[in-house]
C-alpha cells in the first residue's frame, strides 16, 4: 500500500504536536504539507478539493490509537 | 420523507441487494468542472445492505471507472485479516426512486463476482431501515 504513503509519514512525525492542539478534529495533509485541521471529515476534504484539485490528499482524525473498521460477515475478499 | 422499497423473489437466500449507481462526490464533482475536466457518468452496481460492515465499501473496479483519488486510508478487519489499509474515497450513492446519499466508501475487494459495493452502518445511521422478511421486501427511508 504505497497511496498516500508521504501523507502518512507526514501525519506520524506531526501526531504529537497535533494530538496536543486538536485531538479528535480532522487534519488534511498534501504530501509533507498540513494545509489545515477541521471540525469534521467532510469540511476537511471539501478544503482539500479546493485547494489541491482532483488529486491524492489524506484527511484523518486525530486519534492517540487508530481503531479498525470491522467487517463481521465474509463478503470482503481481503 | 425520501425512500425506496425492493421487493426481491427470495429475500432470505439473495440477502438485501439493490442495484444502485455511485457517482463521485460532490467536492470531487466540483474540482473537476473547476479544472475544466470531465465529470465521470455514474456506474451502476449491485450493492447489498450489511448491516454486519460499518463502512461502506466499493470495489477496485468502480473506483477506477469513477477515477477516485483517495482522501484516506482506513484499517480493515474483517473475519480472515486484521488492520488491512484501505483506501478511502468521497462518493454518492444513488438509490432507486432518487434517494441521494453523500458517503465515504472504503476500496475493498468482493468475493465473487455478483456484489460491487456493500451499504454499511456509515449509511443506515442516517436513516430507518425496515427488513420485512415473509414479504420479501425491505425499505429504506431517510
Amino acid at each position: 500500500m504505497n497511496r498516500l504513503a508521504t501523507e502518512l509519514k507526514t501525519f506520524g512525525t506531526n501526531l504529537p504536536v497535533l494530538l496536543g492542539a486538536s485531538e479528535g478534529k480532522f487534519v488534511l495533509i498534501r504530501e509533507e504539507e498540513i494545509a489545515g485541521v477541521f471540525d469534521n471529515q467532510m469540511d476537511a476534504v471539501s478544503a482539500g478539493y479546493g485547494k489541491f484539485g482532483n488529486v491524492p490528499f489524506l484527511v484523518k482524525q486525530i486519534l492517540k490509537v487508530d481503531m479498525p473498521i470491522s467487517f463481521v460477515s465474509n463478503l470482503l475478499a481481503v | 420523507m425520501p425512500s425506496f422499497a425492493v421487493q426481491l423473489p427470495n429475500l432470505q437466500a439473495l440477502g438485501p441487494l439493490v442495484d444502485i449507481r455511485v457517482l463521485v462526490g460532490t467536492p470531487v464533482e466540483q474540482a473537476l468542472q473547476k479544472a475544466g475536466t470531465p465529470v465521470p457518468p455514474p456506474v451502476a452496481v449491485k450493492a447489498m445492505i450489511d448491516t454486519g460492515a460499518s463502512g461502506s465499501v466499493i470495489d477496485p473496479n468502480t473506483a477506477k471507472q469513477l477515477g477516485l483519488q483517495p482522501v484516506g486510508i482506513v484499517y480493515i478487519s474483517t473475519p480472515s485479516s486484521v488492520n488491512v489499509p484501505c483506501p478511502q474515497y468521497v462518493v454518492r450513492l444513488l438509490f432507486p426512486n432518487n434517494v441521494i446519499i453523500e458517503a465515504f466508501a472504503i476500496e475493498a475487494p468482493m468475493q465473487g463476482q455478483q456484489i460491487q459495493c456493500l451499504i454499511g452502518r456509515d449509511v443506515l445511521a442516517l436513516g430507518v431501515l425496515v427488513y420485512t422478511g415473509y414479504m420479501n421486501q425491505f425499505s429504506f427511508s431517510l
